[in-house]
């Protein structure tokens, strides 16, 4: 029994004798592994991982902490990421819109429009009855806004 | 003042419809199918009173009339006819006209901006389908 406690106690010892540094270096190599914890920072002190950086969603912030939390020894963490989505890609979208405007517009030659980070932009002269229908037209193309610098003249 | 709140006339027509409402970037983008064109049309007359002649570039409304593959549709042109295609595409053959008011069937839609029909004379083909409103 007594040796038990002896060994216990040993582990014990053992564990609480694990440097900072060295948890902290574990905690970064399971960051390495992680393609999207590349901007994550980790720092131990006293057995307390603080967590710093940037990930692109909730999601990955709070698996980034369990992994963290996973280090054996690491008692608890301190959870400062920064969520930061990434700025959005519009090469499709603006591929797709200048694919079907031309259809869209065929009918209204006096429009020109252009495509911007998925804005649709309307330039040239209409007459007011036939906004509404090349409004329709461009939103059912599910752009990421339409910027209607169109000039009205007549009904 | 949230978007939501200056166009909030036009939201809550669009929630009373089940159309999805989200604010992107500045941009407010309305969303989905209503049962019919008077529908429609009334949240087109709601957002051009909000924002005369669709100058602001807050909104993008982009709501169709529910159909289904086998349903009829009208022609909305202004007046003129509706030309049908061989194919997808306003450069491709004309395989026939149809006129303002006609009613076709709608066999197949094609994606949001061509479906394909068949007229009551039995010419089938693919017309722009902003022309196109289901009855």
């Amino acid at each position: 029994m007594l040796t038990l406690v002896l060994l216990l106690g040993a582990g014990l010892v053992a564990c609480d004798n694990v440097k900072d540094s060295d948890l902290e270096s574990k905690a970064m190599e399971i960051m390495a592994t992680n393609p999207e914890a590349v901007n994550v920072d980790v720092t131990v002190v006293d057995k307390v991982a603080t967590l710093s950086g940037s990930v692109a969603d909730d999601a990955t912030k709070s698996f980034v902490e369990s992994s963290v939390l996973g280090v054996k020894g690491i008692k608890s963490a301190i959870n400062n990421i920064m969520v930061v989505p990434p700025a959005p890609d519009f090469t499709e979208m603006n591929a797709a819109l200048n694919a079907a405007l031309p259809d869209a517009l065929k009918d209204h030659p006096t429009v020109v429009a252009s495509v911007n980070e998925g804005v649709i932009t309307l330039t040239g002269e209409v007459k007011e009855k036939d906004l509404p229908m090349i409004m329709e037209k461009v939103s059912a193309l599910n752009p990421a806004g339409v910027q209607n610098n169109l000039t009205v003249k007549g009904k | 003042m949230t978007l939501t709140d200056k166009y909030s006339a036009l939201v809550e027509k669009a929630k009373q419809n089940n159309v999805s409402v989200k604010e992107e970037s500045g941009v407010l983008k309305i969303t989905g199918e209503v049962p019919n064109g008077d529908i429609k049309d009334e949240m087109w007359k709601i957002y051009n009173q909000l924002d005369p002649n669709f100058k602001s570039g807050e909104i993008v409304l982009n709501v169709e009339v529910k159909s289904n593959e086998g349903d009829k549709v009208k022609v909305v042109t202004e007046s003129g006819n509706l030309n049908i295609r061989q194919s997808p595409g306003t450069e491709q053959y004309l395989v026939g006209k149809a006129a303002h008011g006609d009613i076709l069937t709608l066999l197949k839609k094609v994606d949001k901006q061509w479906w394909y029909v068949r007229t009551s004379e039995g010419v089938e083909g693919y017309c722009y389908a902003q022309y196109l409103e289901p009855i």
